[in-house]
């Protein structure tokens, strides 16, 4: 990634924290207090020590003696504020980026994801999300802290003898700017060169244990093994020399911490014999700029975390600049309380470069009408189903309702119209009523039970302890697949639209219960069109019509 | 659980030696800090009471630089160590728990989960790397310079010792009591943290379900109140959780200003020196500096082991059949009759056996089809053969000899096998066919294509044996990459070819290609197909149904 995107991606973060920006500024605050109290610390006690040295009565020693106990008290209470400020601040922030990328994502799902792996593009973009909660605690607060801070260590220098201030302040803007450059420079080079290998480690390995009953039978396990060695070998071998250079970037810090020191030394020094500076502060000036490093003992792991969060910050954008998969009218027509859809020679590909997904599909769905539409899978049928619901835009052809364009409409009250079962559909982790009745908010029991009872799944939630309260798991995994399909297909009878599309609704599902489903189905009288998308030739001839699409055409 | 699991010491050696090399660094470390610290002493008495300009110091200064640069150094040399170590553990567990998987679970992973086991093999293991590159060396440190201190300061001034040796204890009294105290809040902050982020997830992966239903927009305002709300709780329970901090701060700050201020008033009777006493007080925070590093790694280092502790289990594992010390040779199935003897076999944590008391013979050169329904034991039948697992009773013998007196890798050889849903690697149609193969020349690939009624479809490919298929090449439809992977088993040349469920789920076209391509073949090798399609028996000389037999 560019420094060039980097930036924009890390500005445009800022833009959300804006409404955020006293607690920041309070935050960085008590933070730079917490320092400023470990150096006054330090310094005070340095003084202590000096003054004590000329023996003076005991008692004069006593705002001395205070002060180093202020300091010390203060210097924890300042950091225990800092860190409750900049939690709940990193907090507050972290929520509002999860609803304004949640927003930018919302109208892009599941149009713009394309078809594969779209499953791990959103695992990818939570953890992203959930990253963005270090920019605040770890990558922008530490350097501004330090800015403070330094800022205050070399003032208070400044008013003792303002030469020593001179050097301290170029050693401590020296040790930052290495400690920045070096560790940016080897975090940014192991983020561009490291991430590829390591997503290729890992896809090899998950390549490999798919395949592993092969390996182990054509005797090549060790060849695989040594084929991910090779990998992790180069990441090893990339990962050390990036190590090395942040090695470097702290060990250069440490350095500049004593070469500081020495520098502030044989300045006061002349200062001291010359007779420019009381002797007493010398000790004082000394731990001054020794305990003052401490704030830019942080920066090296901050300028690695403000490279992670950069590269997070770009992904997210990249996914949410996507462009929307279909566009909303400015003004759109009232949707009919029933219609015709009609596909007509459609087209449709994923990108230029790909081949036609859709080429030249035409069918139609009306009330009252049962349509299957068969064919291999990666035929395009799961497309046809999101064309008619409007997640995807066709490139060529029409999809009309009532000869209307599709696309005159507003999408959400064509699905009002259209309900899509999704083979994919997904189970919240929440209880089974709560699961189906987001279908038609406000359902009663009765007709959830009806609608699980459509499904073929009634008999079964019934016979459970908690029946309709029953948890299902993180994404149904606490119910069979058979169980988590059936409860997917009760929304969409429970959704109450006159059209429904089921991608492959009786996967996962023995004969006698599908064959049951379908029957249901296909027999009952009502007036529901029906567009069942199956790769099962069951019970085909008691539907209207079977379509079969291959190669992007209904043939 | 203590800092240093005692399975990964054992296991890794390279952590001993890498904690060798971190005791000397940290000791040289110690001996640096404390010359660095007399030297501070030094120059402050020197310039300050003694009167001395900068030429009296030039000396000293000239000796702190370089001190300085030799703690760079050595800090340096610590964390390069550490991260090396990291990277030689890391590939090293990596790779025996791969091995070991492959070994427990020839037949699929089963219980294990790909994606998690993948996660902890990679992501998981990275978890290790703070532990290596931070956490180790800083315990070490600490460990090594906090006493080197304690006893030079001892000596110094023991006064100050007094106070550091009181103080220091309490650091980690202090954070295991408030660390206990708050682990409680700290697991249930944690938990909520992360049931907010599951949430989360939770949404977003099922967003496309959302949106089908209209329900998309209506999450928003659900997100935000969670976050919210969560921010409450969590925050509450933070305010206690960061007390431990605060505790091990005071004792830090507290005990240097007692130090500087009893050295204060030591200083004013005149019964102790101004350079040693600096020293002491330039010290006095390196004491502190590496316990409170420690302590704040402590989380991340916990995370890492328990990552260690994860990919541990997977090396724990039971290898799925034994090989055994010295084994036998194996005998040639195409000249040995194969016999299942009085076989009893269940899937382990299920009570069905698949198998009891099954007995049958395979003559070298025979065609069997294994017919029956799903769920019979087609394919556990062919596990057995491949040994993906050996029989809990009986015993299946090759010209005589139990299958478990051999090498398992050895017998494999002789072996080729269609699996029903076979995985192509990525690459060439020739890679493809070698993973099987790997000596084959071009010429027998072809001979193996033919063999497998391949020729057309390659010949048709634009660069032939040399097209890359599957992931960034060309995709296979399931029809085509059955029958490239049974040209794959024929270009093994295996004396046993067994092929598992050879047309299923395929045209009525495909099936029939695949069915005449078995017919054609020549007769040099024993054959065992398990399969439902009746129609396989024109291809078999014998038929077994499983589900009709005693089994």
């Amino acid at each position: 990634m560019s420094p060039a995107l980097r930036r924009t991606a890390l500005r445009r973060l800022l833009t959300e924290a804006r409404p955020l920006r006293r607690r920041l500024a309070l935050s960085i605050l008590l933070g730079a207090c917490s320092i400023a109290a470990g150096v006054g610390l330090m310094a005070t006690a340095g003084y202590l020590i000096s003054k004590s040295a000329l023996e003076p009565p005991i008692l004069s020693l006593g705002v001395a003696i205070g002060l180093v106990q202020f300091f010390g008290v203060s210097r924890a209470a300042f950091r225990y504020l800092e860190r409750l400020v900049s939690h709940d601040a990193a907090f507050r922030f972290l929520g509002r980026l999860r609803v304004a990328f949640f927003e930018r994502l919302e109208p892009l799902v599941p149009g713009a994801l394309g078809t594969a792996r779209a499953g791990d593009l959103l695992s990818r973009f939570v953890g992203d999300v959930e990253t963005m909660q270090f920019l605040f605690l770890r990558a922008l607060a530490p350097p501004l802290v330090a800015l403070v801070a330094c800022a205050g260590a070399v003032s208070a220098a400044g008013i003792v003898l303002p030469a020593a201030a001179a050097v301290l302040g170029a050693g401590l803007a020296a040790a930052a700017l290495i400690a920045a450059a070096v560790t940016g420079r080897a975090t940014r080079a192991s983020s561009r060169r490291e991430a590829p290998l390591r997503a290729e480690l890992s896809s090899e390995i998950v390549e490999a244990l798919a395949a592993g009953s092969e390996l182990v039978a054509f005797g090549r396990v060790g060849r695989e093994l040594e084929r991910i060695d090779a990998i992790d070998r180069n990441l090893g071998r990339l990962g050390g020399r990036h190590g090395r250079v942040a090695a470097t970037g702290d060990a250069l810090v440490l350095l500049a911490s004593g070469v500081t020191l020495a520098a502030v030394l044989a300045v006061a020094a002349p200062a001291v014999a010359g007779g420019k500076l009381g002797g007493v502060w010398l000790g004082m000036l000394a731990l001054l700029a020794l305990s003052s490093f401490e704030a830019v003992r942080p920066l090296p792991l901050a300028a690695q975390q403000s490279g992670a969060v950069a590269s997070a910050a770009e992904r997210l954008f990249e996914l949410t600049d996507r462009a929307a998969p279909v566009s909303e009218p400015a003004s759109p027509l009232p949707i009919p309380s029933s219609g015709v859809l009609r596909l007509e020679d459609a087209r449709l590909r994923y990108a230029a470069h790909l081949p036609w997904i859709l080429d030249g599909a035409s069918l139609e769905l009306r009330p009252g009408r049962r349509v299957a539409l068969v064919g291999e899978s990666g035929a395009g049928k799961t497309t046809i189903a999101g064309v008619l619901v409007r997640f995807l835009e066709l490139d060529g052809g029409r999809a009309t309702l009532d000869g209307h364009d599709l696309s005159d409409y507003a999408s959400d009250d064509v699905r009002g119209l259209v309900a899509l079962d999704d083979q994919d559909a997904h189970l919240f982790s929440t209880t089974i009523r709560e699961n189906v009745r987001f279908a038609r908010p406000g359902s009663s029991d009765d007709q959830i039970a009806a609608a699980l009872r459509r499904a073929g799944v009634w008999d079964w939630v019934s016979s459970l302890p908690d029946g309709l309260d029953t948890y299902v798991g993180e994404t149904g995994d606490q119910v069979s697949g058979g169980q988590r399909r059936r409860i997917a297909l009760a929304r969409a009878f429970l959704s109450g639209a006159p059209l429904l599309i089921l991608d492959e609704p009786t996967s996962h599902l023995d004969r006698a219960t599908a064959e049951a489903i379908l029957d249901d189905l296909l027999s009952g009288a009502d007036d529901t069109g029906l567009l069942v998308i199956t790769h099962d030739p069951l019970m085909l001839e008691r539907f209207d019509e079977v379509l079969r699409l291959e190669n992007g055409r209904i043939v | 659980m203590g800092p240093l699991d005692g399975r990964l010491l054992r296991e890794a050696p390279a952590i001993r030696r890498f904690l060798v090399g971190a005791c000397i660094l940290a000791a040289l470390s110690a001996v640096l800090v404390i010359v660095w610290a007399e030297l501070i002493g030094r120059v402050v008495a020197r310039v300050f009471l003694e009167g001395g300009d900068l030429a009296s110091i030039s000396t000293l200064l000239g000796l702190l630089v370089a001190i300085a640069a030799l703690r760079a150094c050595v800090g340096w040399a610590l964390e390069t160590g550490g991260q090396a170590t990291s990277r030689q553990v890391r590939g090293g567990l990596r790779r025996r728990a791969l091995e070991r998987v492959f070994r427990a679970r020839p037949a699929g992973l089963g219980d294990l989960r790909t994606g998690e086991v993948a996660t902890s093999v990679t992501s998981g293991l990275d978890a290790l790397d703070p532990y290596f590159s931070r956490f180790l060396p800083q315990l070490v440190t600490a460990g090594v310079v906090a006493p080197a201190i304690l006893v030079w300061v001892a000596f110094r001034d023991p006064v100050s010792a007094l106070i550091m040796a009181l103080t220091l204890p309490i650091i980690p009294v202090f954070a295991v009591l408030i660390g206990r105290a708050a682990e409680a809040r700290t697991k249930r902050r944690l938990s909520a943290l992360s049931l907010m982020s599951s949430h989360f997830l939770d949404v977003v992966r099922g967003l496309a379900t959302l949106r089908a239903y209209r329900r998309g927009r209506a999450q928003v305002e659900t997100i935000a109140q969670t976050s919210e709300q969560f921010r409450e709780e969590t925050m509450g329970t933070l305010r206690i959780a960061f007390l431990s901090a605060l505790a091990l701060e005071l004792a830090a700050t507290m005990s240097i200003a007692l130090i500087a201020a009893v050295i204060g008033i030591r200083l004013v009777n005149g019964s102790v020196e101004l350079a040693p006493s600096f020293a002491v007080l330039v010290l006095a925070p390196e004491l502190y500096l590496p316990l409170r590093a420690v302590a704040a790694q402590f989380h991340a280092s916990a995370d890492g082991l328990a990552a260690a502790r994860r990919v541990f289990e997977l090396i724990d594992l039971a290898p799925a059949v034994t090989t055994p010390v010295a084994a036998l040779v194996a005998p040639d199935p195409g000249s040995a009759t194969i016999r299942l003897e009085e076989i009893g076999f269940a899937y382990e944590g299920r009570n069905a056996a698949v198998f009891s008391g099954f007995e049958c013979e395979i003559q070298p050169g025979e065609r069997l089809l294994v017919a029956g329904g799903s769920g019979v034991g087609k394919t556990t039948l062919l596990s057995l053969l491949l040994r993906f697992a050996d029989p809990q009773r009986g015993r299946v013998t090759v010209g005589g000899i139990d299958l478990r007196d051999l090498d398992p890798d050895e017998w494999r050889r002789r072996i080729a096998w269609l699996p029903q849903n076979p995985r192509l690697p990525a690459g060439t149609i020739a890679e493809v066919l070698r993973f099987a193969a790997p000596q084959a020349s071009e010429d027998e690939l072809w001979t193996a294509l033919e063999a497998a009624g391949c020729t057309t479809l390659v010949s048709a490919l634009p660069d032939g044996l040399d097209t890359k298929v599957g992931e960034g090449g060309r995709q296979l439809s399931s029809g085509e990459r059955r029958r490239i992977a049974l040209a794959r088993a024929l270009a093994r040349k295996a004396s046993l070819l067994l092929l598992d469920e050879p047309t299923a789920h395929l045209d009525a076209g495909t099936a029939a290609q695949i069915r005449s391509a078995l017919e054609r073949l020549e007769r040099k090798q024993t054959i065992v197909i398990a399969s439902h399609d009746a129609s396989l028996r024109a291809v078999a000389e014998r038929t077994i149904s499983l589900g009709e037999v005693r089994r």
